[in-house]
């Protein structure tokens, strides 16, 4: 009897930790914090033949999701999960694009930068790939540490 | 030098906290020009948001010249969830772009609806989410 106790005390106790640590991993950089949230975001691309690109829909809704940080949070921990290539409940023609485009289109509804460039990595065409994901994520980072970005 | 005022022919002007209200007299007068409450029927534009003047911006740009504006919300919708979602926006958001090209003075007009200089059409990122407008 005393020992089932202890094994149940133990298992708790170990269930726990794990929460513990776990939140504590998510909260370091707080992108996968926020890209939690995103998984909840359900939407889709549609194409604007005017324009010639794809354009996300529902972006008051992404809105509501990311507006729950403050500003100068929020623009971190988009920059940080703009690399989570797991999949979001957004779709472009039938599939779902990575997290990492939906953290990307919430920063640049949060922020934006004039670059010298017109062909400036921070700008994303939908589709993308993982490796134009990481460029941007890369050039954003020198943006927001320079602070040279524009809170719209 | 002057001040862009707060209120602009009865449109409210609010700014963002890093805008140094700073600009030319000829650049205040193409906003008169352009922003309107009557701009873009049935739509009434009560309110803007200047998100960026003689700041954030270095030589050449016509905001380091004290001659440049950013407008990125329009009755407190962010052209970058309104645009090009929301009738309201777009069609306010056209009208200023529209009535900016009909301004003495106009140089840049750059945005969602157009991206023009001195008239001409003009090839330049970004823009999807604000209004450029500059004066020579």
């Amino acid at each position: 009897m005393l020992l089932d106790r202890n094994r149940v005390r133990f298992a708790l106790t170990l269930f726990f930790a794990v929460l513990w640590i776990g939140t504590e991993v998510a909260g370091a950089s707080g992108g996968p914090k926020l890209a939690l949230d995103l998984r909840t975001f359900h939407s889709r691309y549609v194409w604007n033949e005017q324009k010639k690109l794809y354009e996300l829909r529902d972006r008051q809704e992404l809105e509501r999701i990311i507006s729950k940080y403050p500003t100068e949070t929020r623009i971190k921990m988009l920059v940080d999960c703009m690399s989570d290539d797991t999949h979001s409940q957004v779709k472009l023609n039938g599939t779902e694009v990575p997290i990492g485009l939906i953290c990307y289109e919430g920063l640049t509804q949060t922020i934006y930068y004039e670059p010298k460039t017109i062909r400036w990595p921070g700008y994303l065409r939908v589709p993308t790939s993982k490796r134009r994901l990481v460029d941007a994520q890369r050039v954003w980072r020198k943006v927001i540490r320079s602070k040279s970005y524009i809170v719209l | 030098m002057a001040t862009i005022p707060s209120i602009i022919n009865g449109v409210q002007v609010e700014f963002g906290p890093q805008v140094n209200n700073d600009v030319s007299m000829s650049l205040i007068a193409a906003l008169k020009h352009c922003i309107k409450p009557n701009i873009a029927p049935p739509y009434p534009l009560f309110k803007i948001y200047i998100s960026s003047e003689a700041d954030q911006h270095v030589m050449p740009s016509r905001h380091a010249q004290h001659k440049a504006v950013d407008i990125s919300r329009i009755n407190n919708i962010k052209i970058a969830i309104g645009y090009p979602g929301e009738a309201a926006t777009v069609g306010i958001v056209n009208a200023i772009q529209n009535a900016f090209e009909t301004c003495p003075g106009r140089r840049e007009n750059f945005g969602p609806h157009l991206k023009r200089k001195l008239g001409a059409s003009f090839n330049i990122a970004g823009h999807h989410d604000h209004i450029h407008l500059s004066v020579n």
